[in-house]
């Protein structure tokens, strides 16, 4: 089973509900797939056991070859390479490394080189693998490192919780592939609302099955409630607005080292596969 | 001698567009015979998601202008720009017909690197 956890609108605790989730299963695989500000390490706190690093191929001109004939400005959607009557230039930090401009050169003259634009670190918590993903700093492109990871998924029978970025754009797309379930985490103000149903949106486009956790139950009323009742989108879940909550997470620790909630995420999934069935 | 300058119009009493790379119009200007040799609709980079200042370069050597006047220039228009040897000339928000005048009269400044950060 392999279950992300996404949720449209920042800070609405997405990393609460799969960093607990994931504790509670006896064997599973954890991606942070957040890779602008991974932070589901600091609740399954983790020795680094190895890095993988994450290259995006780029083209190099070989400018005694070119002819200047323009063909790789013009097949580059992300404007990443120029050409003029005398000289080509590559924009490292806007290509996409999708090869076009390689592939298209008529006289062979460019080759690909690899940039590093992040890392994959690669820990256990519990006998139980983690593997965070990181961009580095200044880097716009999300969507390679978080495919590396998701790479981790391919072949596997195990079971997978994944850490989606929020937002509805191609870094969760890029989480989402190849998923069985997502879980929308949410809060019940208006902003909650509107951005869940922005990812609502997304997730019926992908066809991928899910449910909604409200994460602070007790704010703001049950417009959350009315939604998925009139959306016919299951409510897997509501962790009320509690102090003691909220207190335990901001000290980095799980709430499911509590026996009350430990039953209430080990229900959560079972309830997922239940919905699966 | 061809120039590029960047317009929110099609006239010469059009403002110049104080933006290089998504400016709405980019008017080539023939100086030798004092005229709009032609105008480029850059709506396409207006709207683009990256790559606004790339392009707008390659458009400007694609037409052969030499010399390109605007408000500002980013860091990737201007690294470009500069690699095609494209002069860079800033100019204040004034007439096409000024802009061209202000260049003519040689009391527009030329510039050697970016005049504003770039986007993320």
């Amino acid at each position: 089973m392999k279950i992300a956890v996404a949720s449209g609108k920042g800070g609405t605790g997405k990393t609460l509900i799969s960093t607990n989730m994931f504790n509670v299963l006896p064997s599973a695989v954890y991606l942070d797939c957040d890779v602008e500000e991974p932070n589901g390490h600091i609740f399954l706190k983790s020795d680094i056991e190895r890095k993988e690093l994450v290259f995006i191929p780029i083209p190099q001109v070989d400018e005694a070859v070119c002819t200047h004939c323009g063909k790789c400005a013009k097949v580059c959607n992300f404007n990443a390479i120029i050409s003029a009557k005398q000289k080509v230039l590559v924009f490292p930090e806007l290509c996409h490394g999708c090869g076009s401009c390689t592939y298209f050169c008529p006289e062979d003259a460019i080759s690909e080189i690899n940039r590093e634009i992040g890392k994959i670190e690669i820990g256990k918590f519990d006998q139980k693998e983690i593997f965070t993903g990181r961009l580095n700093v200044g880097e716009p492109m999300a969507p390679p490192v978080i495919r590396k990871l998701k790479e981790k998924m391919i072949g596997s029978s195990a079971d997978f919780i994944i850490d989606c970025p929020p937002g509805t754009s191609c870094p969760v797309i890029e989480s989402l592939v190849g998923v069985d379930f997502v879980v929308l985490v949410t809060e019940s103000t208006p902003f909650g609302l509107n951005d869940l149903k922005l990812a609502v949106e997304l997730v019926r486009k992908l066809n991928l099955p899910m449910g909604v956790v409200v994460n602070k139950s007790g704010l703001g009323g049950t417009l959350i409630n009315d939604y998925c009742q009139s959306e016919n989108i299951d409510l897997l879940l509501e962790i009320p607005h509690d102090k003691w909550v909220a207190e335990t997470y901001s000290k980095g620790h799980l709430i499911t080292e509590d026996d009350r909630y430990k039953k209430i995420f080990t229900k959560l999934y079972h309830d997922i596969l239940e919905i699966l069935k | 001698m061809k120039i590029a300058i960047t317009s929110t119009g099609t006239e010469m009493n059009s403002d110049l567009d104080p933006r290089f790379g998504r400016a709405q119009y980019f008017i080539i200007y023939d100086i030798e015979n004092n005229k709009i040799v032609e105008v480029i609709n850059n709506n396409s980079n207006l709207n683009a998601s990256g790559g606004a200042g790339t392009s707008a370069a390659q458009v400007i050597a694609d037409n052969d202008a030499t010399t390109v006047i605007s408000g500002n220039f980013g860091p990737n228009a201007s690294k470009g720009l500069l690699a095609f040897g494209i002069k860079m000339y800033q100019s204040d928000v004034q007439k096409i017909e000024e802009v061209v005048a202000a260049y003519q009269a040689g009391t527009l400044v030329e510039i050697s690197g970016a005049t504003v950060a770039g986007h993320q």
